[in-house]
């Protein structure tokens, strides 16, 4: 998906439910939702993934959100998708596209200064969702990122 | 619901496919094939190493317990995103 393209409200549907679907009976407990903007220009796609889920203790948790933006210009559209290790702040992994940079947040411990890298667009999120996973699975490694010069300010929840 | 209700043995978050075989009364081979004809979802650790999520396992067991739920989604922060948009299309004019 790239910025410019306009979903209309069943494709928007569509969305939601190709990417519960793909994340379910894989990498742990899904929820999923969506919610819009009082203007309606405004809509985000929400996926919640608790590993391993179903009544066992959390040892992360997986977000993924898209927003889907509209003005005069056309259509814009950033992403979030976070790992957390629980109980946090045990650490972060995260692939962000918001405010146009796309970068990589990676925090070992909470709270570690200079936690933004560069990072590349990209729209797959089945890769990206596996990423993380094995994350969960085999703990988070910054090695090998380049930090990010200009940081995006951060949006308000993710 | 809880996974013990749900799979009717003691749940882990991640099991290796001789774990499940057994839970499952079948043999390796058959986790192993369900693994690589990519009927069971796991995990690839190394060359020879699978850990298989308890998702995936809910998944192939009950599959009804598996399906994703709706959730409530907060949408406070999409105002003040509106908000942003508005200011950007009255400072482009």
């Amino acid at each position: 998906m790239r910025p410019g393209q306009r979903l209309t409200a069943r494709e928007f549907h569509q969305r939601l439910e190709e990417i519960a679907k793909a994340f379910s009976g894989r990498y742990g407990q899904v929820g999923y939702g969506t919610a819009e903007g009082p203007n309606g220009d405004a809509t985000k796609l929400e996926v919640h993934v608790d590993i391993p889920g179903w009544g066992l203790p959390l040892i992360a948790t997986l977000v993924f959100i898209e927003k889907h933006l509209w003005d005069p210009d056309g259509e814009r559209y950033a992403y979030l998708y976070d790992l957390h290790l629980e109980p946090r702040p045990s650490g972060r992994f995260a692939y962000h596209w918001h405010n146009d940079v796309p970068h990589r947040h990676c925090e070992i411990t909470a709270g570690a200064p200079d936690h933004h890298y560069e990072g590349v667009f990209f729209d797959d999120i089945g890769w990206a969702a596996e990423e993380l996973f094995h994350m969960a699975i085999s703990g988070i490694s910054c090695r090998g990122l380049r930090p990010l010069r200009d940081r995006p300010p951060e949006p308000a929840a993710a | 619901m809880e996974a013990g209700a749900v799979l009717g043995f003691e749940p882990k978050p991640f099991y290796t496919p001789t774990e499940l075989a057994t839970l499952i009364n079948v043999d390796p081979s058959t986790v192993m094939d369900w693994i690589h004809r990519e009927e069971l979802y796991a995990v690839k650790l190394g060359p020879k190493t699978y850990r298989i999520p308890l998702a995936a396992v809910v998944s192939r067991l009950n599959p009804e317990a598996a399906q994703p739920k709706r959730i409530e989604v907060d949408a406070t922060e999409l105002a003040a995103d509106e908000g942003r948009l508005k200011r950007r299309s009255v400072a482009a004019r």
